[in-house]
């Protein structure tokens, strides 16, 4: 009698099994073929345009072997292309780290820059641009701002170590508001020069994109990529709760350790390749959750995804406010992505 | 077969378990009872391998319990715990299979699952239920989605001998119709062979379905042993620190707390 009685609360499963079946729109592979289209769309549109003018018919001669003219094809392989894989890989790197750090701490307000480790990478960058000119300039800078990245991770970590996870995101805002004054500090010193790397470490660019960057970042991100996507399920137990992903299993010290690390070492390449873009990590990943769900093997492939759209699509756009001297790409990213996700977040419900 | 022997636990120089041992036997069901703070949710954590102990040892099927890992647990034994929540908004099916995680690969779940999780919800009363948002169910709900859980977590469509289900309080929250329907599952699994240990506040449920009852006090083991034996009007109002009575009917005995001085209109 128990039993009937509960199961009538549903309506005989029939409502359960309505729920199951989705609408197309956030069915996980077809979300997942839509960003991938318009992703590769964008992409060609990136390549097609710059502040020479926009030619469709480019990506499409280079990549058949039409004819092309040597200054078209510097302009392609040295400014264009580059500047597309550095939005790839910032947008992808830390729209996973945001989905990463907001499962491990189970709270929707983590985000990288929360642990502090955008801004001590930045900080990092600075100090060893300072310190280490010359030859020696971009790698000193990139290793700065990993290991600056790496230990305002670690700092974070160590102030919330025994407290709540809210100590250790309290710590992580304080981190990294002092990381980010005293980068405001360096900068401001070096006055010549000071203001405009200023807008580039704290609103992000593209414009300094150049192969050998790109190699030293991804070298470092794309296994970090790798790492957290192999942690989705257990990232997944730890929805449950840190005690109850123990009883599923995880071994949570070592989950924990592994995300924190990987999550550091790919935002600490973005930031050294393009600077501190906000936003892409706290609210890409919000996105598609509300989107296709919690899950976390759909979860951070389609955030990866996402955030590398809106990284390429905030660059057209703000290449196409004005094409000699872009808006910085942090501008953009925001203008962007807010009313879409205030929408969601105030009309999305209801389809529920 | 789950042995604890002499396990004591101290925090920070507070003595919260004393000296207890026990042993379950595969196919039984152990009620711990005890008043508020008297060590029943730490000897459940010390029992399911959460909280090592300061002394004493647990032993798992003969192997003691810090030598098996933390997956290699997982697939003998489940736990459900006194509260769960979360913060992101899981559908019910994505819940339960959230806790299969130890018999899955890296990226995909065992196959059948998708079945199993039907199976386990039908068990609590819950068929149907899978689709459903976690947060927008009932509180009596959430609890037996959570037990629904624990029970497929162990369901690897083998053998379930040996297995182990903690539960603490798991008919916290629910009405009585459903309290039954949830501890008619829990026994189901005990049917099967699997050792169910279950921290209780209800005696009666303790008389319904346990076979053996281990009664706290304090931190100390009180007594333990049958359930009908242990759980006398003496022993619980010891325990409880309350005036108990015992009440026959033609479905057998039922223990009552009338309290003492209770105000009660005329």
């Amino acid at each position: 009698m128990a039993v009937r009685s509960a199961s009538a609360d549903f309506g005989g499963g029939e409502r359960g099994a309505r729920a199951r079946r989705r609408g197309l729109s956030r069915n996980p592979a077809f979300v997942g073929c839509a960003l991938f289209f318009a992703l590769a769309a964008l992409s060609f549109a990136s390549l097609s345009t710059g502040s020479s003018g926009a030619d469709f018919s480019l990506p499409f001669d280079i990549l058949f072997g039409g004819e092309v003219g040597p200054s078209a094809e510097l302009i392609f392989f040295q400014i264009r292309l580059p500047r597309l894989c550095v939005a790839l890989i910032a947008g992808v790197s830390l729209s996973l780290a945001g989905a990463t750090m907001q499962a491990l701490f189970r709270n929707p307000l983590a985000d990288p820059s929360v642990m502090g480790v955008s801004a001590g990478a930045a900080l990092g960058a600075v100090v060893a641009m300072s310190f280490f000119g010359g030859a020696l300039s971009l790698v000193s800078l990139q290793i700065g701002a990993v290991v600056f990245g790496l230990a305002a991770t670690a700092f974070v970590c160590a102030l919330g170590r025994g407290g709540t996870i809210l100590s250790c995101l309290l710590g992580g805002i304080a981190v990294n508001a002092l990381c980010g004054a005293v980068v405001g500090f360096f900068l401001y010193s070096a006055r010549e020069a000071g203001l405009k790397s200023y807008i580039f470490w704290m609103l992000g660019s593209l414009d300094n994109a150049d192969w050998n960057s790109i190699a030293h970042a991804s070298l470092v991100s794309v296994p970090a990529w790798i790492a957290v996507m192999a942690c989705a399920r257990g990232l997944n137990a730890l929805l449950l709760g840190w005690e109850q992903a123990y009883h599923s299993g995880v071994r949570v010290k070592l989950l924990w350790r592994a995300c924190v690390a990987a999550t550091s070492l790919m935002t600490a390449a973005a930031v050294s390749i393009c600077g501190i873009i906000g936003f892409v990590g706290l609210v890409i990943p919000h996105i598609m959750r509300l989107w296709t769900g919690p899950d976390n093997r759909r979860l951070l492939p389609l955030s990866a995804l996402a955030g590398a759209l809106l990284m390429v699509g905030a660059d057209l756009l703000s290449r196409a406010a004005n094409p000699a001297d872009p808006v910085p790409i942090g501008v953009i990213t925001s203008l962007l992505g807010v009313p879409f996700f205030i929408f969601l977040l105030k009309f999305g419900k209801g389809e529920k | 077969m789950i042995e604890a022997r002499c396990v004591c636990v101290n925090y920070g120089g507070l003595n919260a378990l004393n000296n207890v041992s026990l042993t379950m036997c595969d196919g039984e069901f152990t009620a711990v009872l005890g008043a508020n703070g008297a060590g029943k949710s730490t000897l459940l954590k010390v029992l399911t391998g959460f909280l090592r102990p300061s002394s004493g040892e647990v032993f798992f099927g003969g192997k003691p319990l810090r030598e098996i890992s933390a997956r290699g647990l997982a697939l003998r034994r489940s736990v459900l715990e006194q509260e769960a929540h979360s913060e992101f908004d899981c559908t019910v099916f994505e819940m339960l299979s959230f806790g299969g995680f130890a018999r899955g690969g890296v990226f995909c779940a065992a196959p059948g699952e998708g079945g199993r999780i039907c199976a386990a919800l039908e068990k609590v009363g819950l068929s149907g239920a899978e689709g459903r948002k976690y947060s927008e169910l009932s509180g009596g709900q959430k609890r037996r989605v959570q037990l629904a859980r624990a029970i497929f977590q162990l369901e690897d469509g083998g053998d379930m001998a040996g297995k182990g289900l903690f539960l603490d309080e798991p008919s916290a929250g629910l009405d009585p119709s459903h309290a039954h329907c949830a501890m008619r599952a829990v026994g189901e699994m005990c049917a099967r062979g699997v050792s169910v240990f279950a921290v209780l506040h209800d005696p009666n449920l303790a008389l319904a379905y346990a076979d053996k009852c281990l009664l706290l006090k304090g931190g100390e083991p009180f007594m333990f042993g049958r359930a009908e034996e242990v759980l006398t009007a003496q022993n619980l109002s010891e325990i409880y620190d309350s005036e108990c009575e015992e009440v026959f009917t033609a479905r057998g005995k039922f223990v009552v707390f009338p309290g003492k001085g209770a105000l009660r209109r005329a």
